[in-house]
């Protein structure tokens, strides 16, 4: 057996022995190492069982003279601990607030009291409206904002009116109506890419909106930007700017094409009259070789 | 340690006299018990008892409770008594004087043999049967005051009662 079980065993033993079971019924419950066990019982039994010493009485006054005289040296010596006063206990913030309110009127109180039940109303409904929306962090934003407008009884200004103008430019929200009839000019982007088949539309037609009228030709194009929901949004100068730019782009690097071209061209041209040159050269030579020879 | 005791000991450290007296009442019983079967003398025993708590009153405003207990502190305190003062003790045989005050006749035997037995132990195996057996403290109070693992105790008791036996055996045979 391993040292360490029966030293478990042993501990286990002496514990039953401690709570009062005998030892012919500890010795029981382990009959295979009942001789290993019985004589180291035994001795713990005698140990238990030899009176504890008793101090003298004087020894134990003399002692504690002993003691309190070094105490009164050591004392004098300044070598005991300095006792630190006990701070008082920090006042929190909410035993603060709670004593101000006590101090306030009635009427302040109450006024207190309501603001403080306002605010953390919009706050829940702050988070219950964020935890409904919460795929779209703009959405739950917006009607964060909404709410808090509301609580302060602050109403958001009106988007400008679209008025006689026709066109749809950045500068202009979306209409309230979600129906429009006018001249207007645009394109569609449709999944992030222009649809230069809906380019100047005579019908608009988003999930939000609906365009209808005629195409102005003079009108500056606007595009409506509609997105994989199919929401929709307007970024007309932007996206111009932008189209304007890659056309730029792609005319210059025609333009280089062309450059390109024209230089290939004439260096063989160039290259074509030096190989004729060349054998012309050699033409005459030739001649000139004949000619001499005849002489000869 | 609980927080009376801390309360009381930091009471002590910082120079009051009541605190150190509890103190002194509390823990005397223990070292004395521990001296008694370290020096197997009664009088010696009383003597390094008053010593152990007059160099605990010296040492006190260092002590921090962080590594061991207080208890386990005075035991090392009076450890360093005893070697101290008796490097190589070897006490002379048993009278019915060193055996306290509640001597009985009747158990004479027993108690002579258990005594004289215990001096053929080494110090650490002393201690275990003194704590364990003597002043029946448990094996987790052990690891407390040695600082050592349950196992460890556990194993140092097994070879104590061990070396215990073997002892015994020889004092009844001579």
């Amino acid at each position: 057996m391993m040292p360490s079980k029966f030293d478990r065993i042993l501990e286990d033993c002496l514990s039953r022995m401690d709570r009062g079971e005998s030892l012919l019924d500890i010795l029981a419950v382990y009959p295979d190492l009942a001789d290993t066990i019985k004589p180291l019982l035994m001795v713990a039994m005698l140990s238990r069982a030899v009176p504890q010493p008793v101090p003298g009485y004087t020894a134990l006054r003399v002692g504690k003279n002993q003691l309190l005289a070094e105490m009164a040296s050591v004392q004098a010596e300044g070598g005991f601990l300095e006792r630190k006063p006990v701070a008082p206990p920090r006042e929190g913030i909410v035993d603060r607030l709670a004593r101000s309110l006590k101090q306030l009127r009635p009427a302040y109180r109450f006024a207190m009291l309501s603001l403080v039940v306002i605010l953390a109303g919009g706050f829940f409904t702050f988070s219950a409206s964020a935890s409904g929306l919460a795929d779209n962090i703009m959405q739950t934003l917006f009607f964060s904002f909404e709410q808090v407008g509301d609580l302060l009884l602050v109403k958001p200004s009106p988007p400008k009116p679209m008025g006689d103008n026709p066109i749809f430019s950045s500068d202009y929200v979306l209409p309230d109506s979600p129906d429009y009839s006018g001249d207007f000019k645009g394109s569609a982007v449709v999944g992030g890419e222009i649809d230069q088949g809906r380019e100047d539309l005579s019908r608009l037609e988003t999930r939000q909106h609906t365009f209808s009228g005629k195409p102005a030709e003079e009108a500056d194009p606007v595009n409506m930007i509609i997105d994989d929901e199919g929401r929709d949004g307007i970024d007309g100068k932007d996206l111009m700017k932008e189209e304007k730019d890659e056309e730029k782009a792609a005319k210059d690097e025609e333009k280089i094409l062309k450059e390109e071209e024209k230089e290939e061209e004439k260096a063989a041209k160039e290259e074509q009259k030096e190989e004729e040159k060349a054998a012309k050269d050699e033409e005459k030579y030739k001649d000139k070789k004949e000619k001499k020879d005849k002489d000869k | 340690m609980d927080i009376n005791e801390k309360a009381l000991l930091y009471r002590a450290q910082t120079g009051d006299k009541a605190a150190a007296e509890t103190l002194y009442e509390r823990y005397y019983l223990d070292i004395f018990t521990y001296l008694f079967y370290r020096v197997s003398d009664k009088s010696t025993a009383e003597k390094f008892s008053a010593e152990v708590f007059v160099r605990m009153i010296r040492r006190l405003p260092q002590f921090t409770n962080n590594k061991i207990t207080f208890l386990a502190w005075l035991y090392e305190i009076a450890r360093d008594l005893v070697e101290e003062k008796h490097p190589a003790y070897q006490p002379e045989l048993i009278t019915p004087d060193m055996l306290g005050s509640d001597y009985d006749p009747k158990k004479q035997s027993a108690n002579s043999c258990f005594k004289l037995a215990i001096r053929h132990l080494n110090n650490q195996e002393k201690s275990i049967i003194v704590h364990r057996f003597v002043e029946g403290k448990s094996v987790k109070d052990l690891v407390k005051i040695t600082n050592k693992s349950e196992r460890a105790i556990q194993s140092l008791q097994h070879q104590a009662l061990k070396s215990l036996q073997i002892a015994l055996e020889r004092e009844t045979a001579l």
